[in-house]
């Protein structure tokens, strides 16, 4: 019962952490390998405003979704937009804007591990296994993000024009709609869930300028398996990541973390490489 | 053909006669320089040629070197024989695992390999630490060639050995092919080319060369790290020395491997430590931006541009 409540819990935070890299790959069909970095930063605004400076976390959650809002609108301006028509070089640069970004905390921060407090301390009791409330606050977010980005995308009209967008270009550019403020739109909601993921992913790992790989791993995974193009498959794929890697951990061994998504994702890819959900690639 | 192996030889001929005049700290660099210009030649061959981007390298390097270290320091194997299989269980462990995620297209190889070399850092300090020396790995490893001229020696033979036979791949018919894969793969696959059969091709020398720079580095340092080999400075190192060098030409990952690892000596005294990842990734990004075809497309434009005027000058 524990494994089931633990897995539920981290598959939410999963899912959080995919959600802003799923709005410009899955929609946008851009890889961004600095997302990662987004979330490592956001995590340490959070951490400089909440535990420096002594702010209200309000103060510090607001500061965290700004700086990945700026984060990804400077890295879709000054690097992506440039590569537009060569998807290789956006990840090849993205990969070396994130190398950049982590060797700035380095100088500025040090590589120290740091701890972020919860954002909302307490536990609570569920089905008679504690659970602390942050976690389960990052869980009911998750599911308000991804559900709000389902209906963002598919029902209203800025959502439908960023996926026709993605679609055909020439279509779109004739309905009358601008892909270059679609584009916009598309990383700075990117950057903003960035925000949100990075301090709740903050406060359930220790701070390091290094620590941005395993969410652009987890992220990546989820994305691959759910199929790229499918938001709700990347929520179930959160959940199949999140179970496989409980089971594991608790049953076998911790360290084990991240190379069970890892085994999921290589066997979606070699089985069915457009995802449990995807459209053919 | 003897035209251009002439540059490859004046090349060689300056490169050998350097010991001369250098100290041995310098030529240390310079031996490690060779070792960056192996991987990322064997990057460039993958990665440069048919466009499936590897983010793994460390990985396949890191597999060999700990292979043969294993062998040689827990089972006693000869240090040759090890080496040898090193390079096997590099390309093995590649071809396990890297090999899937080249049936597919698009970004996954990049990640699956990002992903694989991430792992294997975590892994190889967590499983049987009393066999891989957890963190501070192995030390104690026997060395190939001892000294620093040998050293060099032996890093500039085999880095020679490497570019002129990747380079004669790349000149032949499947070079073209892999650079046709890179620009679009449906219309070779359409002329009845095995796709697959190809980019397998590609990986297996990339993977071997990989690993062979791995088992000779690891028993060049006598030591082998978590930390040193699988980190993301080692694929940083490499993707760079390609990136700026001028991927998809052989030439210029050694031009651009020499380059960041001089730069690297030079800047040192004022830039010890995390800067200088800085400095690079701001100059990759640069160059990168103004060129995607790196020093090397540079070069051979400034070639063609001067050919050109001498020809307009002698026809008027």
């Amino acid at each position: 019962m524990s494994v089931v409540i633990h897995a539920v819990l981290i598959s939410g935070l999963y899912a959080l952490v995919a959600a802003g890299f799923t709005m410009v790959y899955s929609v946008g069909r851009l890889l961004n390998l600095a997302y990662g970095t987004y979330i490592m930063l956001t995590a340490y605004a959070y951490w400089v405003i909440t535990q420096q400076l002594g702010l209200p976390t309000g103060v510090g959650f607001i500061i965290a979704i700004a700086v990945g809002i700026g984060l990804a609108l400077a890295t879709y301006r000054g690097i992506v937009r440039r590569f537009l028509h060569d998807p290789t070089a956006v990840f090849v640069s993205t990969l070396i804007l994130a190398i950049v970004l982590q060797s700035v905390m380095v100088l500025m921060i040090g590589d120290l591990p740091r701890n972020v407090l919860p954002v909302i301390t307490g536990t609570i009791l569920v089905a008679g296994i504690t659970v602390s409330k942050n976690i389960l606050v990052a869980m009911v977010l998750s599911w308000v993000t991804i559900v709000s980005l389902l209906v963002f995308v598919t029902r209203t009209h800025i959502g439908r024009a960023i996926r026709a967008t993605s679609m055909d270009m020439e279509g779109a550019l004739i309905s009358g709609v601008n892909p270059e403020t679609m584009r916009l739109i598309t990383w700075l909601w990117s950057g903003a869930l960035a925000g949100v993921a990075g301090v709740f992913f903050g406060t359930f790992t220790h701070l390091t300028p290094y620590m941005w790989v395993f969410p652009l791993v987890i992220s990546f995974a989820i994305v691959i398996i759910g199929g790229v193009g499918s938001i709700a498959g990347a929520l179930i794929a959160a959940y199949i990541i999140g179970f496989a890697e409980t089971t594991t951990t608790m049953m076998i061994d911790a360290r084990l973390r991240g190379a069970v998504a890892f085994a999921v994702m290589i066997a979606i890819i070699v089985l069915r490489p457009q995802g449990l959900f995807g459209r053919e690639i | 053909m003897i035209r251009s192996l002439r540059w490859w030889l004046i090349f060689i001929a300056v490169m050998c006669t350097l010991p001369l005049f250098l100290s041995s700290g310098v030529l240390r660099f310079l031996a490690f320089a060779n070792f960056v210009a192996i991987w990322a030649m064997s990057w460039d061959i993958l990665s440069g040629y048919t466009g499936y981007v590897s983010f793994g390298h460390p990985f396949l390097i890191g597999i060999a070197g700990y292979a043969t270290a294993i062998l040689t320091h827990e089972f006693g194997f000869p240090l040759y024989g090890s080496m040898v299989l090193g390079v096997l269980a590099g390309v093995g462990a590649g071809m396990a695992f890297f090999f899937p995620a080249l049936r597919v297209r698009g970004p996954y190889f990049a990640l699956v390999t990002l992903a694989l070399m991430d792992m294997a850092q975590r892994l190889v300090i967590a499983i049987r630490p009393d066999i891989t020396g957890g963190t501070r790995g192995i030390t104690g490893l026997p060395i190939v060639v001892s000294g620093a001229t040998p050293s060099f020696y032996m890093s500039l033979g085999v880095m020679f050995a490497i570019a002129i036979g990747l380079w004669f791949v790349a000149r032949s018919d499947i070079g073209t092919l892999l650079r046709a894969i890179h620009m679009d793969e449906d219309v070779v696959r359409t002329e009845g080319f095995s796709t697959l059969k190809y980019k397998l091709l590609a990986f297996l020398f990339s993977a071997a060369v990989a690993s062979i720079g791995g088992v000779l580095y690891t028993h060049y340092l006598g030591t082998i790290s978590p930390a040193g080999i699988f980190g993301i400075d080692m694929l940083f190192m490499i993707l760079i020395a390609a990136l700026i060098g001028g991927q998809n030409s052989i030439i210029g990952p050694i031009i651009g491997a020499y380059f960041i690892i001089s730069l690297l000596q030079v800047s040192r005294p004022f830039l010890p430590g995390e800067e200088r990842w800085l400095l690079y990734g701001a100059i990759a990004l640069g160059v990168y931006f103004f060129r995607p075809t790196g020093f090397y497309g540079i070069a051979t434009d400034i070639g063609s541009w001067y050919r050109e005027r001498r020809r307009r000058k002698q026809y008027g």
